[in-house]
């Protein structure tokens, strides 16, 4: 857009008419009064900030970085990035034990999972739950996701990796944190489905956590050793690269070279979620699905926040809509209100489930089997605060497919 | 991807044009760009307010002075008479309900209680005519809500010969919104009160109603649907009518919500927060367009619709030396010299504000002088009229919108 060539910030804050739009979509300030919202947060607050940082408010760790702001605004300006920059730039140096825990999801990941049933166990227990929540501020009201005790790296290594190159096509795979430790039946989904349209899945060479949850804990200089990393990775792969996180992907093609300046012009479009990937496949005839004839489920799909952000939802929704036993109520984009790391902290606990309990009421209210959502944040919060249960969209296909008639298809 | 129509522009005529197409069983999707206009909504849908500076007292006696250019003019004074006849059975079944009629304007009451000539008033808001005469009214202000001006609007309503009493409510959950002055806003008061349960808010009404006729709050019920409002109604002993606040507009998100979950279950489809960035033009077709998020996937149909708004919304874009369309660099009524876009005096009409696209008869767009054959544009895009000095752009949103989902389906 040619307006941009007049703005001197790469966020477009010059661009804010005050028009107050991004304030009505804040999930935070709606129930939490004491955030002073996005608009002040963001690019009223910077005006004052570039003169001197001591305007730098504390407030702004409130913020979940939910980018909801950004997808209202009518003008272009990249309020969630103003925030983040700010917190990144003015906020405390020093990071608290507690979010250093919780940020490093991988190094956590691993000696948890070696651990795996010790952890789920003592992780369940109440005395534990109060511990944490006394000496570490985790709140204890919050179900933990459970480790897995493999891997998924063990796993593809073990039963997977050596029958990859049977096939015609190739992608890579990022699988993320939650898929490596909590939940390796999603990458094992994916591996299914992805052999049975044709292509053999590959994992990056030492993929590291996205980042996503260093950066918003303040741990900015390693978030950005990872990206390199990733990227690296990437770029040596030289095949698309598929995610099943929205988050994940939304990280690395958008926070990278926006919050931490790693350029990834070179390869971001390489970096596509699955459900993208395949819904094209199919509607450019590149291959095709056989879907079983008992398959049958009414599903809500639950936009989260970076899938909103991205655009993508389209393609979750069209994909999950191809399955012809599939009933797909789509509920209200909105905040569920975890944001990763955010509603795990005590002080953000009560906040969180504020600003989840309208999707709650509309997912009680739904009548469905279950609810699908891209993101496993989401996933985790929708678990403990409904009845319901949760799929990544690729699980949903994963079952709902007919293996061998596929496969005959794309042969 | 393929489509029947794609709207450029979710806002009033996006909307209203979709919901014609979609009624009619069209396949459509909007690319909506940040929230719309309707965020600062009047409470009221002007046809045509003033002509040349004067008052109109009768919009469909006055169309057949306006200019040929005018978008009234091209539709002909017949089909524009016919088409404002259906639109508040249209907006009704959107869940939006209005009062007035297209043969004699009434008054709306503005946010600093002025009175201007509309034609359609949102049913819970007090008009600025004659029916309250005689009647005691108490303007009722939630506590620190600094948006809705008293004193203005008392006297505003003393001038009108009615007098008016000022007072205010406070409840718990409303006081600690205070703590943040900047965040104490409309919408944020609606989700509040969400969570208070109008009961509560009832009560403290009613403790101060006593021995009115009328109670006047600030439009602060109901940013997503009619029943906080409705509610309040049946639980409040005197009339409860509600006066226009400052941005944003609740009642604008609550049609804007309603409108776009109307056009959803039609079947069509939202792609909210991104931006068409480019298209092909070839044969005096648009063949494709693209937006950002979707990247190198093509958005392909029948027909297109421009529906982006002015200056504001980014329909029309204004550099040093041009005035210019910028998705398609599409034919603009702009002037070549500079000066002529302005008057000096900044009161008057401003030749600027009457600039934006150019259409022929059909509302078909061009470039270079020649038409692009399925490249329609509806709304404030459209140039030939100072919308807001004669007070027409709610009519003219709803009214091309609908004629041009007319215009489609004949193809």
């Amino acid at each position: 857009m040619k307006k941009e060539q007049y703005s001197i910030s790469k966020d477009n804050f010059e661009q804010c008419l005050k028009c107050t739009v991004c304030t009505v979509y804040c999930p935070v300030s709606s129930v939490n009064p004491l955030y002073p919202g996005p608009k002040q947060a963001g690019p009223d607050g910077e005006r004052l900030r570039l003169k001197d940082k001591a305007f730098f408010d504390e407030t702004l760790k409130m913020c979940l970085n939910c980018k909801r702001c950004e997808v209202a605004c009518p003008s272009g300006v990249k309020i969630g990035d103003i925030i983040q920059r700010a917190r990144m730039n003015y906020g405390p140096k020093k990071v608290k034990f507690r979010d250093m825990m919780l940020a490093n999801t991988d190094f956590v990941g691993t000696m948890a999972n070696l651990v795996a049933p010790v952890v789920n166990f003592t992780l369940g227990m109440k005395p534990v739950k109060m511990v944490m929540d006394k000496v570490m501020a985790i709140d204890h009201r919050r179900t933990f996701p459970k480790y897995s005790g493999i891997k998924f790296e063990t796993w593809y290594k073990r039963n997977a990796a050596a029958a990859q190159g049977q096939y015609k096509n190739q992608v890579s795979y990022f699988h993320g944190c939650y898929v490596n430790y909590n939940f390796p039946k999603l990458g094992q989904d994916l591996v299914k489905v992805m052999n049975a349209l044709g292509y053999g899945v590959n994992l990056l060479d030492k993929e590291k956590c996205c980042g996503v949850a260093l950066m918003s804990n303040g741990l900015t200089a390693q978030a950005a050793k990872h990206a390199e990393q990733n990227m690296t990775a990437i770029r040596k792969s030289g095949m698309p690269v598929l995610t099943t996180s929205s988050t994940c992907t939304f990280t690395m093609r958008d926070e990278y070279p926006h919050l931490l300046n790693v350029d990834n012009a070179d390869i971001r479009d390489n970096i596509t979620l699955a459900t993208r990937f395949i819904y094209r496949l199919i509607e450019d005839g590149k291959a095709r699905i056989a879907f079983r004839k008992d398959y049958k489920a009414r599903i809500a799909y639950q936009t989260a926040c970076h899938m909103e952000k991205m655009g993508w939802k389209i393609y979750s929704i069209s994909m999950l809509k191809m399955i012809p036993g599939v009933e797909l109520v789509e509920l209200d984009s909105t905040c569920c209100g975890i944001g990763g790391t955010y509603g795990f902290k005590k002080e953000n606990y009560e906040t969180s489930q504020k600003i989840g309990a309208p999707l709650f009421k509309q997912i009680e209210d739904s009548g469905v089997d279950f609810v699908a959502t891209d993101c496993e944040t989401c996933k985790w919060q929708i678990e403990m605060s409904t009845s319901k249960t949760v799929q990544n969209p690729i699980s949903v296909l994963a079952d709902a497919i007919d293996i061998e008639e596929t496969i005959k298809l794309n042969k | 991807m393929k489509f029947d129509t794609v709207i450029i522009g979710g806002g009033l005529s996006g909307l209203a044009c979709g919901i014609s197409l979609a009624e009619k069983g069209k396949k459509c999707a909007v690319v909506s760009s940040g929230q719309g206009a309707l965020h600062f909504f009047s409470g009221s849908f002007d046809l045509l307010g003033y002509i040349d500076g004067s008052e109109v007292e009768s919009p469909i006696q006055a169309l057949s002075s306006l200019n040929k250019e005018h978008p009234y003019s091209l539709i002909g004074v017949d089909e524009v008479e016919r088409i404002s006849n259906e639109i508040p059975a249209f907006l009704n079944k959107t869940g939006v309900k209005i009062t007035g009629g297209n043969a004699k304007n009434h008054y709306r009451l503005t946010p600093i209680g002025n009175k201007r000539p509309t034609w359609l008033t949102i049913d819970e808001y007090i008009t600025a005519d004659d029916s309250f005469n005689g009647k005691k009214l108490l303007l009722l202000n939630v506590a620190g809500y600094l948006d809705m001006p008293v004193k203005f609007i008392a006297t505003g309503l003393e001038q009108q010969g009615l007098s008016c009493d000022v007072d205010e409510i406070s409840i718990p959950e409303l006081e600690k919104r205070r703590e943040n002055a900047s965040e104490m806003r409309s919408v944020n008061i609606s989700k509040t009160i969400e969570t208070i349960g109008i009961n509560r808010i009832a009560d403290a009404i009613n403790s101060k109603g006593n021995g009115y006729d009328v109670v006047l709050l600030p439009a602060v019920f109901g940013w997503n649907g009619n029943e906080q409002f409705e509610t309040l109604k049946g639980l409040v002993k005197p009339m409860v009518k509600t006066v226009a606040t400052l941005p944003p507009a609740v009642p604008g998100v609550r049609i804007q919500t309603l409108m776009r979950k109307y056009f959803q279950s039609l079947g069509g489809t939202i792609l909210t927060g991104d931006i068409v960035v480019g298209g092909k033009i070839e044969n005096g077709k648009l063949q494709w367009i693209n937006t950002r998020n979707l990247e190198d996937e093509k958005l392909i149909a029948a027909t297109y619709v421009l529906a982006t708004g002015n200056f504001f919304s980014r329909g029309i874009a204004g550099a040093p030396n041009e005035i210019y369309e910028p998705i398609f660099g599409l034919d603009v009524n702009t002037k070549a010299c500079r000066d002529e876009w302005y008057d000096e005096r900044f009161f008057n009409p401003q030749p600027y504000m009457r600039f934006g696209v150019s259409v022929d008869n059909n509302f078909r767009t061009l470039k270079n002088g020649k038409t692009i054959e399925n490249l329609y544009a509806i709304g404030s895009v459209l140039g030939g009229a100072d919308q807001i000095k004669e007070a027409s752009m709610g009519g003219v949103s709803l009214i091309t919108g609908v004629h041009v989902a007319e215009l489609i389906s004949k193809r």
